[in-house]
């Protein structure tokens, strides 16, 4: 049977089969002749279009390249335009701010003397904070110590123009008089820069003489506002330094140094045996580095006890 | 123009620009791809698809080149294959829907009279049953059969077209045939 079935399969695919011949017959539907015309026409008419398609092709065939070249270019473009750190583009927006403010006070009448000195104050710091106090300060513990916090919540604005204004008019001046010596050590004359800091400096200081009062309690708020606004990719830093600075004054002294040299200094009350003091200082650390990891010789000694 | 041209002489030709080229090539096909689409689907759908496959086989004129494994038919009914896969898929048919207009053209068949030789009674009545066998076929089958009785296509030529392998395709057909010549046995 099925050999059967095999020999008439292979005679049906030579061509010799009734059903070939019974199909052959069958086949008596036709293309519609309306569906024929409308293909011939449309067939006649495509040479040009298929031409002109095939000139779009070739356009088409250079959108690629030229896309990815305009790509690259307008890349390294914009890449060499912005420099490699932003550090080196001058900062001559402050210079520009100070020189005005110190030009508007000059020619400010006796009367509106005080309030535009107040202004120039402000326009001052807000100016140099763009860098500094803070972001320079946290840069360093030395200058952070040099330059107190502008405003706390414990300082009145007495305290803070007792205090704070004439250590920061004293500190910020001479900063920039240092950036200022640079710059004109390289230009062997003293550049325009620190003239206009010098000139600040002696308006202010004549300011802050005039007016023991300070910093008006507004200006102070704009000044928090704008720290709290300053934000820059080291804020972990500077928030662990102003959560320093915040502790109650009767924070340890260790609370100053740097975590190592904390637990350098624990590690020898160890030695010592001064294990309260040592126990002490170190519930001090954790309040103020919960997750610094301790050397292996406080690790035993504390971790393992929690 | 000398009308023995192969297909592929034809459809070179035609990419070149002539009209008449593809005036012969196109009156030579055009019935048994209709009647491949035809027995696959519902008529006005057969008659779209028909018109789209020759409008493809124009804009894609160019990319057409002729080789010892790629003639002329296998490539436009390899489209007319993918336009009718198209179909389905959009459509989501499962199960391919038998031409109504296909049972009009067994009302249009000639009644039997009386006038009529016995002979061509009995040749009709055999066209009536395998036109009813093939719509029985698997759609798989049927497409095969098809193939190879429409436009002659060998057993590797229809499993290129239907994008199988060579064992698959000869044995959708096996089946159809067996399918077919049981089907016809009670006839003849």
């Amino acid at each position: 049977m099925i050999d059967k079935t095999q020999d008439d399969f292979e005679n049906y695919l030579d061509g010799n089969s009734d059903l070939s011949q019974l199909y052959a017959k069958s086949r008596n539907s036709q293309a519609p002749d309306n569906l024929a015309v409308k293909i011939t026409e449309a067939a006649h008419k495509n040479p040009s279009a298929a031409r002109l398609s095939a000139g779009n092709r070739a356009i088409n065939k250079m959108v690629l390249p030229y896309a990815v070249a305009a790509t690259i270019i307008l890349s390294v473009g914009i890449y060499l335009a912005i420099p490699a750190n932003t550090s080196d583009i001058p900062d001559n927006t402050n210079h520009l701010a100070i020189n005005e403010n110190v030009n508007n006070l000059a020619s400010t009448s006796p009367q509106q003397e005080s309030s535009s000195s107040s202004q120039a104050q402000l326009a001052f710091r807000e100016n140099n904070t763009v860098k500094a106090p803070t972001q320079r300060a946290i840069e360093t513990e030395e200058s952070h110590q040099l330059i107190p916090p502008v405003a706390t919540e414990s300082t009145t604005p007495k305290q803070l123009a007792d205090n704070t204004k004439p250590k920061y008019i004293e500190t910020r001046p001479a900063e920039n008089t240092i950036v200022a010596t640079k710059e004109s050590k390289d230009q062997s004359v003293p550049s325009q820069a620190s003239v206009e800091v010098k000139q600040t400096k002696d308006v202010l200081i004549a300011f802050s003489n005039e007016n023991p009062e300070g910093i008006a309690p507004q200006h102070k708020q704009t000044i928090e506002e704008y720290e709290d606004a300053d934000f820059s990719l080291d804020w972990m830093n500077r928030l662990a330094i102003k959560t320093q600075d915040n502790l109650p004054a009767t924070k340890p002294a260790s609370s100053k140094l740097s975590p190592d040299k904390w637990l350098d200094n624990i590690s020898k009350l160890h030695e010592q045996k001064r294990f309260k003091e040592a126990a002490a200082s170190m519930t001090e650390f954790r309040k103020l580095y919960p997750y610094y990891k301790l050397p292996p010789s406080l690790k035993d000694a504390y971790d393992n006890k929690k | 123009m000398n009308n023995q041209d192969s297909d592929e002489a034809l459809m070179l030709r035609y990419q070149k620009g002539d009209n008449q080229a593809f005036d012969l090539l196109f009156n030579r096909h055009k019935d048994a791809i209709f009647r491949y689409l035809e027995r696959q689907c519902v008529k006005t759908i057969a008659e779209e698809i028909f018109q789209d496959v020759w409008m493809r086989l124009v804009q894609a004129r160019d990319q057409f080149q002729p080789t010892e494994s790629s003639r002329f038919t296998t490539y436009i009914y390899k489209i007319a294959h993918n336009r009718l896969m198209d179909y389905f898929r959009h459509k989501s048919v499962q199960e391919r829907v038998i031409s109504d207009a296909h049972a009009d053209d067994l009302d249009q068949l000639p009644v039997p009279t009386q006038v009529l030789p016995d002979m061509q009674l009995d040749t009709q009545r055999k066209i009536t049953k395998l036109t009813e066998l093939i719509q029985e076929l698997s759609s798989d089958q049927r497409e095969a059969f098809l193939l190879r009785e429409e436009s002659g296509f060998s057993i590797q030529e229809i499993a290129d077209i239907t994008g199988v392998n060579r064992e698959t395709a000869k044995s959708r057909l096996r089946y159809a045939f067996v399918r077919l010549r049981d089907g016809m046995r009670g006839l003849t």
